[in-house]
């Protein structure tokens, strides 16, 4: 079932357009490759291998980029044209992502769910980077960095704690037991480090190399 | 007369009736006028709802909202079409969607980070969402970019340079505004009140002649802001200074300050509940080249955005005014007071290009003498409409702005000099047109046509005049 007969509404809710070797396990865990145009499900596992890159390009105009070696399941995604309103939530397993909100996150928080912590944003931009720990089994533990880049506001909550920033370019981390850490200023070469884990040349994936849509 | 002036970042109203009661050698003292100001209903309403009714009202679909949406749709079928993601891009940044632009720009960079110019527009974008950082890291590639020719490398420095002012936490803006006007009964009423602040010339705006005259005027606005993190400091400077070519007696020169912290209540940026900032102010004013006014006062504004199209304000302020005699206003120090007064403003953006202003104020003069005490009432509205000229004119936007005002005021007590048995109450309609032509970013050609009709139960009151101004604006 798709999204988009999940929540009701009678088109495609969010697309993706994607880079080859990018995989999404359909709902009988079976990889697939995602394609330009392929609706993407509800509780969609979007795994990022190797040189794989995705952008997905949800309805309200928002859009989430995916780094290679990125792990994300989006739980969630309603949108309803007519209010513009709707939800958005995601569980960061591992990797790097780049949020730009659209029309949902103008009116509400939209949440990504992190191994250490839960990240919310209203409106602009975040990059979240989400570290596996080694030694703990998937998904358990870890590092998070999210850089908040514009927007009203983004939250970071951890072990009961929740810390807020409003500025630009300031970074909260979060770590395994711990509460988030205070926002910190981040510099250009770190944002330009992080913008360049998102763009293809930089991992060597054939530029230009356009998949064509599907229906 | 009333005035909306730009200050402290908001439209603000002045009213300077009662400056008519306290010249008695001009006219009546009777036709003073005091300056309330007084919430609209429906504003009071606004404000009072919390702007929970209006938060999320059901979106307005304009033609352009239904322009991008399209273009938008086009982008989902097919998301690798490079001119379908630009066309949507363009749209979007028509409609202030910045973070829509940034999204298909990026998508772009997904397939190819090379697209000629993508990075620079990026760069441009995430400027006009004041994310500085983001901005320097593309132009930092942009910069570094083998094929990058000489026209890129100045316009990576150009836009360097304005992060660099804009990231600074001190900031300066300032507004001039100089040229002609002529007017059917000569006064020293400021030309171009519209962006004179506060109340500094206005006082002198009763002092008439009866006669039509020309004069040169140059009026202007300074203003300082310093961020501190928490808060931001504010100042404002204000000049005016005016020239009549045949009644010198009626130059006049006025300069006022403000100063004051901004404070951010219930959040901070888009997301704060109301912005909130007490404030000092200090004028001096000169008319017919010799000392007239001084004034200290205080007060305290609060600034709200209800929705994305309709932002609300209001004020207090108290004014403690000191005159001095003039051969042209020999008791002028019967006017010396203490005035309180406040006032609230309702701006709605009714149109893609265009506003409407609602404003009322109210005022109460309380003055030495009083026979020169008043009350008064302003109301004004507004509509602005910016028309986008084609671009082959090479100018623009071309700006108008039809107002219309309605001022009563009431004097507390009969001037016995005058009519010891009549107590003066007065009725003005104020309206008229201005337009304003921009030739540059930073200069624009301007022309106001007002016309003002003062009725009142004392006939020395009663008055008529045209004003026609014609300047430049230069601003920055």
């Amino acid at each position: 079932m798709s999204l988009a007969a999940a929540a009701g509404i009678g088109s495609a809710n969010f697309i993706a357009t994607a880079k080859p070797q990018v995989i999404g396990p359909t709902a009988d865990r079976s990889s697939r490759e995602l394609l330009i145009g392929h609706d993407v499900m509800r509780n969609e596992r979007i795994d990022t291998i190797d040189k794989g890159q995705v952008q997905l390009l949800f309805a309200d105009q928002s859009s989430l980029s995916i780094a290679p070696d990125s792990d994300i399941v989006i739980n969630e995604f309603l949108y309803d044209p007519q209010t513009q309103s709707g939800n958005l939530s995601a569980t960061v397993t591992t990797g790097l992502f780049r949020y730009v909100g659209g029309l949902i996150s103008k009116t509400r928080d939209v949440a990504f769910y992190t191994p250490t912590a839960v990240v919310t944003l209203r409106g602009g931009i975040i990059v979240i980077k989400a570290e596996r720990d080694a030694r703990l089994n998937q998904g358990s533990g870890g590092r998070t960095e999210v850089y908040f880049l514009s927007g009203d506001r983004m939250c970071v909550t951890a072990n009961e704690q929740t810390r807020c920033t409003t500025k630009f370019a300031t970074a909260i981390t979060s770590e395994r037991g711990q509460p988030p850490s205070a926002p910190v200023p981040v510099t250009t070469e770190m944002i330009k480090a992080l913008f360049s884990n998102l763009q293809a040349a930089n991992r060597g994936a054939p530029s230009g190399a356009l998949a064509q849509p599907t229906s | 007369m009333p005035a909306l002036t730009k200050q402290h970042g908001r439209h603000w109203i002045a009213s300077d009736r009662r400056a008519r009661a306290r010249l008695p050698d001009c006219r009546s003292p009777g036709s003073s006028r005091r300056r309330w100001f007084a919430i609209p209903l429906a504003a009071a309403l606004l404000w009072l709802s919390n702007g929970a009714a209006l938060a999320q009202p059901t979106p307005a679909h304009t033609e352009q909202d239904e322009e991008v949406t399209a273009l938008f749709q086009a982008v989902m079928k097919d998301p690798t079409n490079v001119e379908a993601n630009f066309r949507y891009g363009e749209a979007a940044v028509k409609l202030g969607n910045y973070e829509g632009a940034i999204s298909a720009l990026e998508r772009l960079l997904l397939y190819n980070p090379n697209y000629p110019g993508v990075k620079l527009q990026l760069a441009e974008l995430y400027i006009r969402l004041h994310s500085y950082t983001a901005a320097r890291a593309y132009l930092a590639e942009v910069e570094k970019a083998p094929d990058a020719t000489p026209e890129t490398h100045a316009r990576v420095q150009a836009l360097l340079d304005e992060i660099e002012r804009a990231a600074s936490p001190s900031k300066f803006t300032y507004n001039l505004l100089g040229g002609l006007r002529h007017q059917s009964n000569a006064s020293a009423e400021p030309a171009g009140s519209d962006i004179i602040a506060g109340g500094v010339p206005l006082t002198l705006s009763s002092i008439s002649l009866n006669k039509p005259g020309w004069d040169a005027f140059l009026g202007g606005s300074l203003r300082h802001t310093y961020d501190f993190g928490d808060a931001t400091l504010e100042n404002n400077a204000l000049v005016y200074y005016s020239k009549q070519f045949r009644f010198s007696s009626i130059d006049s020169a006025a300069l006022e300050v403000n100063s004051g912290p901004r404070f951010d209540i219930g959040g901070s940026g888009a997301s704060k509940l109301f912005s909130l900032r007490p404030y000092a102010l200090a004028n001096e004013v000169l008319l017919g080249n010799s000392q007239f006014l001084w004034t200290v006062g205080a007060g305290l504004a609060v600034d709200r955005a209800i929705t994305e199209q309709v932002a609300a304000s209001g004020f207090y302020e108290f004014r403690s005014e000191h005159f001095a005699n003039l051969p042209l206003v020999s008791t002028a120090t019967d006017m010396d007071a203490g005035v309180h007064s406040f006032g609230g403003n309702l701006s709605y953006q009714i149109l893609e290009n265009g506003s409407l202003g609602l404003q009322a104020s109210y005022s109460i003069d309380n003055a030495r003498r009083s026979f020169a005490s008043n009350d008064a009432l302003v109301l004004r509205a507004t509509y602005t409409h910016s028309f986008d000229l084609p671009s082959e004119f090479g100018t623009g936007p071309l700006i108008i702005t039809p107002v219309l005002y309605r001022i009563y005021s009431w004097n507390a007590a009969p001037n016995p000099a005058v009519d010891p048995n009549l107590t003066p109450s007065t009725q003005e309609w104020r309206y008229g047109v201005s337009g304003e032509l921009g030739l540059t970013n930073n200069l624009a050609v301007t022309a106001h046509v007002i016309r003002e009709a003062t009725g009142s139960n004392l006939a020395a009151d009663r008055s008529r005049d045209l004003q026609v101004i014609i300047g430049m604006r230069v601003f920055y």
